[in-house]
């Protein structure tokens, strides 16, 4: 692989701030190339698709590329074309993306077998739930058994901010679970990856992961704010800024990832 | 007691000419003696082998005692004084004089430790925040007890105390930095750090930085940051980088083909960062780098050379040929790939000789052509198989590609 030119994106626009609602903030996606993984997608203005990656300088925000510009600048693999590919009936008839149709438009890009034997196996198994409210408390759980080892201070301070989100996304999860399916999707989008990824993280990458997972971890929208509990996920506390260059994720891990991520209920 | 050297010799020679398997486990072997001279220099005859295979080592008190400045430590042979290096044979009467001055801790480590490997770098910083300030602390004023049983002279004592000294004094803060030197120079706490170490003089920031450098991503950043702290600093964390330079080797021979990849990619990433070292003041580091540069390039092409067939080519042919390949298979023959691209892209970033794509390229048309004519369904290798590989080698541009053309002639 071709070494990630940030220079290549950053003249598109950047998305700072809270995002409205959350058609606006995206689906988080299972890419399995490096500089895509759990970058989220978006019906754009012009109808076709967006995608947001976290700033590669490691400032806030995201940048917005129309998917005909990420595949020059961001090396999307043939999975990842074929799961864009599986949603661009939806986008052409207008329709604003769910967590469910990316989960969807994944299986159906796990069974070609594009991303590998295992995860078009999980691709083809009987569908399973996403990753829930017990793998967010899992998750903090294991941010907060690591973080005493955790050798750098700052590192240390966004582990703990983390710890936070993930456990403010598991409560207000498990109170819109009952009766609010839908919401709990959009709260819980893009946090399975991070969890599995954390999981599948072997001790001695957990600094690099650590930061990925805080540059790519999903936004509270504005109109999540407003559900029923789901105004915690709107007081975070501040993690500091990550260094340019952080580490990516490597293809077999964002592989491995989505083959739990399909098999995950 | 130091061992007969006619048996030693004999032990050497069977060491280096043992099979890896045999040298895996006589290592494995070496680790349990309670003996460690002979052990030590029995191991010192196959270090270079010994760094490739990766033997899981125990982490034993001995170990973890010099564990922060193990790049420091060399066999006994090489040792000289005025270099800032430790003689491999001063470990044990060292460690011994601890033990016995401190039983209890001793024991207590050990107990902690048992049965855990090297690889467990919490377990050593935690382990060894506890066990450097007590070897500071109980450092004797003489030579300890066998040391000229391990072939040391007296007088060697208070210069090799002295390393020891440094290195133990800051060796929590040291082993913290050489666990994040791998994701870049950790700015934010070398700063504070090499201030502190900075107060004890040019020696011990230059120990210090020898011993980091081995393990750091950007070793040449690491330096710059040091040597921007003061003026006092420049000197002493350039001597560190001519010894490091002096003593680096791509040493990518022999190991593991995925192992390879990452070495070579590593140290490409490396010599990348050293480049920004080379100064009109140090124009030997030039020639050096461009060395070290051709030398890696060269190992990544025979090893590419040797292995496109042995663990590509032929695994190919063989999955082509059975009618329901199964997926370890398959997916031992993608590690190869990705493997084998990682060492193609480090020997283009180290020498743009056109080897690597001219050795690659007939495997290339083989997976192009078989993406055309192998079916979409089934239970044997298929299209989607043979795009992957394709992609795992060359990426995705190309496979999209061989994609589109599978497709057109499809229609």
């Amino acid at each position: 692989m071709q070494p990630f030119d940030a220079s290549s994106i950053e003249h598109f626009a950047a998305a700072t701030g809270r995002p409205a609602r959350c058609a606006d903030r995206g689906v988080a996606a299972p890419f399995t190339s490096p500089q895509l993984f759990a970058a989220r997608l978006r019906l754009g203005n012009g109808l076709g698709i967006e995608v947001l990656v976290p700033n590669p300088a490691g400032r806030e925000g995201w940048f917005v590329l129309p998917w005909s510009a990420a595949r020059d600048a961001l090396q999307p693999s043939l999975a990842d074309e074929a799961l864009v590919t599986s949603l661009k009936p939806l986008l052409a008839a207008g329709t604003e993306l769910q967590p469910e149709h990316v989960r969807a438009a994944a299986r159906l890009a796990a069974s070609t077998g594009l991303a590998g034997r295992r995860v078009r196996h999980a691709g083809l198994a009987r569908q399973a739930a996403p990753p829930g409210v017990d793998a967010m408390r899992a998750f903090a759980c294991a941010l907060d058994v690591w973080l005493p080892t955790c050798p750098i201070e700052e590192d240390r301070r966004r582990a703990v901010s983390l710890v936070v989100r993930v456990s403010a996304i598991a409560d207000a999860a498990t109170l819109l679970k009952a009766d609010y399916a839908q919401r709990m999707a959009w709260v819980l989008d893009g946090w399975g990856l991070l969890a599995i990824l954390w999981r599948l993280t072997p001790a001695e990458a957990r600094i690099a992961v650590l930061r990925r997972c805080v540059a790519l971890a999903p936004p509270a929208a504005e109109e999540m704010l407003r559900w029923p509990a789901c105004s915690a996920l709107g007081r975070m506390p501040e993690a500091p800024p990550l260094a340019p260059a952080t580490r990516f994720v490597a293809s077999g891990t964002c592989e491995a990832v989505l083959a739990e991520w399909l098999a995950a209920s | 007691m130091n061992p007969d050297p006619r048996v030693l010799r004999e032990l050497q020679q069977a060491a280096r000419q043992a099979s890896s398997g045999k040298l895996l486990r006589l290592a494995n072997a070496l680790d349990g003696l309670p003996q460690r001279a002979i052990a030590e220099g029995v191991l010192d005859a196959v270090r270079p082998r010994l760094r490739h295979l990766r033997p899981p080592r125990p982490l034993s008190v001995e170990r973890l005692l010099f564990l922060t400045f193990d790049p420091l430590v060399v066999a006994p042979r090489d040792w000289r004084p005025g270099q800032g290096v430790i003689p491999r044979s001063a470990i044990m009467p060292m460690a011994e004089q601890l033990r016995a001055v401190e039983p209890a801790l001793i024991s207590a480590i050990g107990l902690r430790i048992a049965g855990a490997k090297l690889t467990d770098e919490v377990l050593a910083a935690e382990q060894g925040a506890l066990l450097w300030p007590a070897a500071l602390q109980t450092l004797p004023r003489n030579p300890p007890a066998g040391w000229a049983d391990a072939g040391l002279q007296p007088q060697s004592f208070a210069e090799i105390a002295r390393i020891c000294a440094t290195l133990w004094r800051h060796g929590v803060d040291l082993w913290r930095l050489r666990m994040v030197g791998r994701d870049g120079p950790p700015e934010a706490s070398l700063r504070p750090t090499f201030r502190t170490i900075a107060a004890e003089g040019p020696e011990a920031v230059e120990l210090c930085l020898g011993a980091l450098l081995p393990y750091a991503a950007q070793p040449a950043r690491m330096v710059a940051v040091v040597a921007g702290l003061n003026q006092a600093m420049a000197p002493p964390a350039e001597r560190a980088l001519d010894r490091y330079l002096s003593g680096m080797q791509p040493r990518l021979e022999g190991s593991d083909l995925e192992e390879m990849a990452m070495a070579a990619v590593r140290f490409a990433l490396i010599l990348e960062d050293l480049d920004s070292a080379v100064t009109r003041e140090k124009p030997k580091r030039a020639q050096l780098l461009q060395a070290l540069r051709m030398n890696a390039a060269q190992s990544c092409t025979e090893r590419l050379e040797q292995a496109m067939a042995t663990c590509l080519v032929v695994p190919l042919a063989d999955l082509l040929a059975q009618p329901e390949p199964t997926d370890a298979a398959v997916e031992s023959l993608e590690r190869a790939a990705m493997a084998l691209r990682g060492i193609g892209e480090s020997a283009r970033r180290l020498h743009a000789s056109g080897a690597a794509e001219r050795l690659f390229a007939p495997v290339l048309a083989q997976l192009t052509s078989l993406a055309t004519s192998l079916s979409e369904s089934g239970r044997g290798f298929l299209r989607a198989d043979s795009l992957r590989l394709l992609e795992l080698l060359a990426g995705s541009a190309v496979a999209e590609k061989g994609q589109r053309t599978s497709c057109s002639r499809s229609l």
